[in-house]
C-alpha cells in the first residue's frame, strides 16, 4: 500500500526513462517494441514546468537526464537549486545541494523506488503496453496516452501524455496531470542516443 | 533530602528557562521606534513564496520537500502546496477562516496536519491577532513586542541586528510552545526597506509533538490581488 502511495512521483521518472527506449516510430506496439532494442543510452537537457492554480506562472526547473540501459538513471536538476536522483541496479538515492554540498535526502518515497525499478525493466523490453499500472493507448500526432486502471491511483496521476518527436528515439514531451489544473511537463532537448556513459554516472554524484 | 532538594532545584530551574521571560525597560522615546521594527516582520500585501523545506529524520538523515505558500495577511487567507522536487503534490489546501483540503496524500490528507501546519504559517507570516500589551528589551539587547491573545497565551516578536527576528509563541501558563527564527535577509522587490526578507527561517515546535523545519527561501514574489 505504501508502494502505491508514493508511486506517482516515481512514475514521472520512469515513464520518461521508458520512453526513450521503446518509443521508435511508432504507430503500432510492435515497432515500439522493435524500436526499444536500438537505443543503449539517453542524455539530454529538460525543462520542468510545475503548472498549477496557486502560479500565476509555471515553476520552471532545468536539468540533465542520463539513462543506460538496463535501468539506470541520472535526474539531475540544476535550477533553481541543484538535486541529483540516482537509480542503479535497484537502489535509489536523491541528493540536495545544501551549503557544504550535497547531502542525501531520506524521504520516505524514495523506498519505492525499487518497486518502480521492476516497472522499467518491463518497459525497456517494449512492453509499455502491458503496464499493469496504467492503459496505454497510440494516438494521433505522435501522442500515447497513460490512463490509470485503479480509481485510487487516479485519484494520485490522472493522465500522462507523451509527445514523440519526429525523429526516431526521441520525445518531445512529457505532461504529467494530477488533475486539469496541476499537471507538470516536461520539455527534452539536445537529446543524444547510445553516447557512452559511464556507470559512475549512476552512482556517484 | 539532598535528592528532593536537587530535584527541586532542577524544576525551578526548569521552569525558568522555559517560561516567559521578564522585559527589561526601554526608553519611552524608542518606544515607537520598537514597534515599527516588529511591525516590518511582517509583510503586507499578496506574497508567495518559495521555499526548500527540510526536516530532519530519525539518524541524524535529513528529508527535503518544496512548499509553495501564498498569503494573504490583510484578509488572513492562506494557500499552500507541498511537492516533492520532481513535482508530485503530496498537500494541496487553503486557510479562509477553515482549513479546506484540495488535494492530500496520506500522510498529509489529515486535517488535523494541514490546521497545524496553517497554523505554523499564521506564526511566521501574520502579525499576532492579540493586543500589543509591552515593550522591551531582552538581555542581549533585542528589541521585544509581547502581543498577548484572549486565551492569555503570549507571542514575542523580537527584533535583532540587520534582519534576523525572532517570534516566541507561549501558551497561557507561560511555556514556550514554539520559535521562529529568521535569518540570512534577502532584499526582494517590494519588502520592507529596512528590514529585508529572511532566506532561511527555522521553526521549532516543543512539547509532545516536537518538530523542527528549516525553510530555504527559493523565490519571493509579490501579487496583485485577485
Amino acid at each position: 500500500m505504501k508502494v502505491k502511495k508514493n508511486y506517482g512521483t516515481l512514475s514521472v521518472f520512469a515513464l520518461i526513462a521508458a520512453s526513450w527506449l521503446t518509443i521508435g516510430w511508432a504507430d503500432s506496439w510492435d515497432q515500439i517494441k522493435n524500436a526499444a532494442g536500438q537505443v543503449n543510452t539517453v542524455k539530454c537537457d529538460f525543462v520542468q514546468e510545475k503548472h498549477m492554480k496557486i502560479l500565476e506562472n509555471p515553476l520552471v526547473s532545468k536539468g540533465v537526464l542520463y539513462f543506460k540501459v538496463p535501468g539506470s538513471l541520472r535526474w539531475e536538476y540544476i535550477s533553481p537549486f541543484r538535486s541529483i536522483l540516482l537509480m542503479h541496479n535497484g537502489k535509489t538515492k536523491r541528493f540536495i545541494m545544501r551549503k557544504d554540498g550535497f547531502i542525501e535526502d531520506s524521504s520516505a518515497n524514495l523506498q519505492a523506488m525499487g518497486f518502480v525499478l521492476k516497472e522499467i525493466t518491463m518497459w525497456l523490453n517494449g512492453r509499455f503496453d502491458e503496464n499493469p499500472q496504467f492503459t496505454a493507448t497510440l494516438k494521433d500526432g505522435h501522442k500515447i496516452l497513460l490512463l490509470p486502471k485503479e480509481k485510487s491511483f487516479s485519484m494520485m496521476i490522472q493522465k500522462i501524455e507523451i509527445m514523440l518527436s519526429s525523429t526516431p528515439g526521441i520525445i518531445k514531451s512529457v505532461t504529467i496531470y494530477e488533475s486539469e489544473n496541476s499537471f507538470t511537463k516536461l520539455f527534452f532537448k539536445k537529446s543524444i542516443l547510445n553516447g557512452k556513459i559511464d556507470d559512475t554516472m549512476f552512482r556517484k554524484i | 533530602m539532598k535528592s528532593i532538594t536537587f530535584l527541586l532545584i532542577l524544576l525551578l530551574g526548569t521552569v525558568a528557562c522555559t517560561g516567559l521571560p521578564k522585559l527589561d525597560p526601554v526608553n519611552p522615546s524608542i518606544i515607537p521606534e520598537i514597534h515599527k521594527k516588529c511591525s516590518d516582520v511582517f509583510l503586507e500585501g499578496k506574497w508567495r513564496f518559495d521555499h526548500l523545506i527540510e526536516f530532519p529524520m530519525p539518524g541524524n538523515k535529513k528529508s527535503f520537500v518544496m512548499g509553495i505558500t501564498v498569503i494573504s495577511p490583510e484578509e488572513r487567507k492562506i494557500e499552500s502546496v507541498i511537492m516533492t522536487i520532481e513535482g508530485f503534490v503530496f498537500l494541496d489546501a487553503y486557510y479562509d477562516q477553515k482549513v479546506v483540503i484540495n488535494r492530500g496524500i496520506p500522510p498529509f490528507d489529515s486535517i488535523d496536519f494541514v490546521r497545524g501546519m496553517m497554523d505554523d504559517i499564521k506564526l511566521m507570516f501574520f502579525k499576532p491577532e492579540g493586543s500589543l500589551y509591552e515593550s522591551g528589551s531582552c538581555g542581549d539587547g533585542s528589541h521585544v513586542c509581547r502581543y498577548k491573545n484572549g486565551d492569555n497565551s503570549v507571542i514575542d516578536v523580537i527584533t535583532k541586528s540587520g534582519c534576523d527576528w525572532e517570534i516566541r509563541q507561549y501558551s497561557p501558563g507561560g511555556t514556550l510552545i514554539k520559535t521562529v527564527k529568521a535569518d540570512h535577509c534577502k532584499r526582494v522587490p517590494g519588502s520592507p526597506d529596512k528590514i529585508g526578507f529572511p532566506g532561511r527561517i527555522k521553526l521549532a515546535s516543543f512539547g509532545i509533538n516536537r518538530y523542527a523545519l528549516a525553510f530555504e527561501l527559493i523565490e519571493a514574489k509579490r501579487l496583485i490581488k485577485d
